[in-house]
């Protein structure tokens, strides 16, 4: 197969499945949110950390794309293109786990601070946690492409 | 339906005709009986709407009546002031008795428990003797220790007034601890603007932040909505975000993104870390060493005010731990460091195997000997584990620093690229794409960027030393 074809399927799992993690995190923890938000408004300052975390995997997706298109014209080996295809995998399957983590944890967060605050301080650990999985495959896909 | 089948094979198909008119003719009946009862209700229905609508009528009118004497008897105007004191009167009460409501009482006796400020103490037992006439028994008690104490919430500069808010919605301080406040004020807009390095973006920041706190000394916060209202409260915060990200927008060279006009200054460099000098979006390594570091010092400060904490607490057996894990977080960034990256990680365990016991195993064991002989082996053990696992997983967490810092840089890359901006020349017809894409970017990418650094802090800084569990003391006073 053509190295270019190769990474440009690389390039679009590396957006295209963050990009559907964070929407479906959004979709989950916005709809709750949205829920909360009639009963207590004032907490919704606090939980709207649910949703941009869940954004930001979309981000971390962008990140890499942009990486990998800058890398384009490089490749031109399909070692390098194999690369390029890894790095896309890697990041899709850690945006994807930490979009999961965000959406159950982040929405069981959510019922629970709307159920009693005190608890956001030790649940949004959950949420965060998951958030950092996005980050150490992001750090990994980063190093692959580094390579190229 | 079984009963029917039944019936019909009992009788025979020829029936079947017989049959069916039978059962209909019994079920007609019935019919006829629900409706004479549909009949007689629908006229009891007619009749009672005739009876209520007259009298709905007449109280209609006692209402008028009613509302036409007040309007004709009182002015209202002139008897205002009188219902407001009255009001008053009675929200005053209405206090007084909720929280008479908290005290244990028997027939002649009446029992209660309440924290008040050292300074205040005698003048509330003095009080309580000339209320009571001197019939009272007043012990003054000093909090044990570790107990939990209420807190006194001093109300924050006005300049510190969004940070105040940002490190209430974690938690308040708990008693004893440093309120780190100041801290977070300097540290909040240093990795926000690392993140969000630009020059042209921080001075709008700046801008915006001067006009919002104008706009807020002279009495707007009141008018307009909650998201108003928040971007007025965030004036100054805007403003120091703003000077940060100018700063930092300086060191790596960005204006409006790595459009050219400036160019990177250099400052310093230890080791393999070097501050300032580089484009981020040319050298991502560099980057993320830089990155790494910041989150160590930052981590160390953390944990610097943790042993504070714990001297202040007299924890005095578990003042060590945080030591230990400055020793461990720098330790282990030196091997990372002179040892070329963690792809060499094999020469940590083969030739750098005794400064690899000397700056990562001893600190460990240290901590897993403190805290075992302050609180058991089997925490000790725990905890250790815990201690690595933390260091490990939080000094990796700000590797986004460099994540974010890229994307906003590509983000803005993208709309200098779109309008054709080249080696620091902005064309005529690039500004209106150039104007788009840098409120987009303000947006868009200042909320994650915000809210990355809000996490930072809550999770990774706060964790280290800030439980967040302080209860506000919230004296009795009567409005």
């Amino acid at each position: 197969m053509d190295p270019i074809i190769i990474s440009l399927i690389g390039l679009a799992l590396a957006i295209g499945v963050p990009i559907l993690s964070a929407a479906i995190s959004i979709i989950i923890c916005g709809t709750a949110l949205a829920g909360v938000g009639t009963e207590k408004p004032e907490l919704l300052s606090r939980l709207l950390i649910t949703v941009v975390l869940g954004e930001a995997l979309a981000i971390y997706g962008l990140l890499i794309a942009f990486m990998l298109l800058g890398k384009l014209p490089d490749i031109t080996t399909m070692d390098a293109a194999n690369k390029a295809l890894i790095a896309g995998i890697i990041i899709s399957v850690a945006a994807g786990a930490a979009g999961a983590g965000i959406s159950y944890s982040g929405s069981s967060l959510i019922a629970a601070t709307a159920e009693n605050p005190k608890t956001f301080t030790s649940n949004v650990i959950g949420v965060v946690l998951s958030e950092a999985l996005a980050i150490y495959g992001l750090l990994i896909a980063f190093m692959v492409i580094g390579q190229i | 339906m079984i009963e029917l089948d039944e019936t019909i094979e009992s009788t025979g198909l020829a029936n079947h005709q017989i049959l069916v008119e039978r059962i209909a003719a019994k079920h007609l009946d019935d019919y006829d009986e629900i409706g004479a009862k549909f009949a007689e209700l629908a006229k009891f229905v007619i009749e009672s709407e005739r009876y209520f609508g007259k009298r709905l009528v007449n109280m209609k009118k006692a209402v008028e009546d009613i509302t036409g004497t007040i309007e004709t008897a009182l002015n209202f105007e002139e008897i205002r002031e009188d219902l407001l004191t009255l009001w008053r009167i009675v929200e005053e009460e209405k206090q007084i008795a909720e929280e008479q409501n908290k005290f244990v009482r028997s027939a002649k006796t009446v029992f209660f428990e309440a924290w008040v400020t050292t300074s205040l103490d005698k003048e509330a037992a003095e009080r309580i003797k000339e209320a009571s006439d001197g019939n009272c028994m007043i012990s003054d008690e000093s909090p044990v220790r570790d107990e939990k104490v209420p807190i006194l919430i001093h109300e924050c500069p006005s300049y510190l007034q969004a940070f105040g808010k940002l490190e209430c919605a974690y938690g308040h301080p708990s008693s004893g601890d440093i309120d780190p406040i100041r801290i977070f004020a300097i540290t909040f807009p240093i990795l926000f603007g690392i993140m969000f390095a630009d020059v042209a973006q921080g001075a709008i920041f700046v801008i915006a932040g001067i006009i919002f706190t104008l706009l807020r000394r002279n009495g707007k916060a009141e008018k307009g909505g909650d998201i108003i209202r928040y971007l007025l409260i965030s004036g100054e915060m805007l403003i120091y975000i703003g000077i940060s990200a100018i700063f930092f927008g300086f060191i790596f060279g960005e204006f409006f993104g790595p459009s050219g006009v400036i160019h990177p200054i250099f400052l310093f460099r230890i080791g393999p870390f070097q501050v300032g000098g580089f484009e981020p979006t040319q050298e991502p390594m560099m980057m993320l060493r830089f990155a790494i570091l910041v989150g160590a010092i930052h981590l160390s400060l953390g944990l610097i005010l943790k042993f504070i904490n714990e001297l202040r607490h007299k924890h005095y057996k578990l003042a060590p731990i945080p030591i230990c894990s400055i020793w461990l977080l720098f330790g282990s960034l030196f091997m990372w460091a002179y040892w070329g990256g963690i792809s060499n990680i094999s020469k940590w365990f083969a030739e750098g195997s005794l400064m690899f016991v000397g700056l990562v195993v001893s600190p460990l064991i240290v901590i897993l000997l403190v805290t075992g002989l302050a609180e058991g082996f089997t925490e000790g053990l725990g905890f250790t584990v815990e201690v690595f696992a933390e260091t490990l997983s939080h000094s990796m967490s700000y590797s986004r620093l460099m994540a974010l810092g890229l994307v906003h840089s590509a983000m803005n890359y993208l709309f200098l690229v779109l309008g054709g901006v080249e080696h620091g020349v902005f064309p005529l017809h690039s500004i209106p794409l150039i104007t788009v894409g840098t409120i987009l970017v303000m947006i868009i990418e200042g909320l994650v960027v915000f809210v990355h650094t809000l996490r930072l802090h809550w999770i990774e800084w706060f964790s280290e030393f800030h439980s967040g569990e302080g209860i506000p003391f919230k004296p009795f006073k009567s409005t």
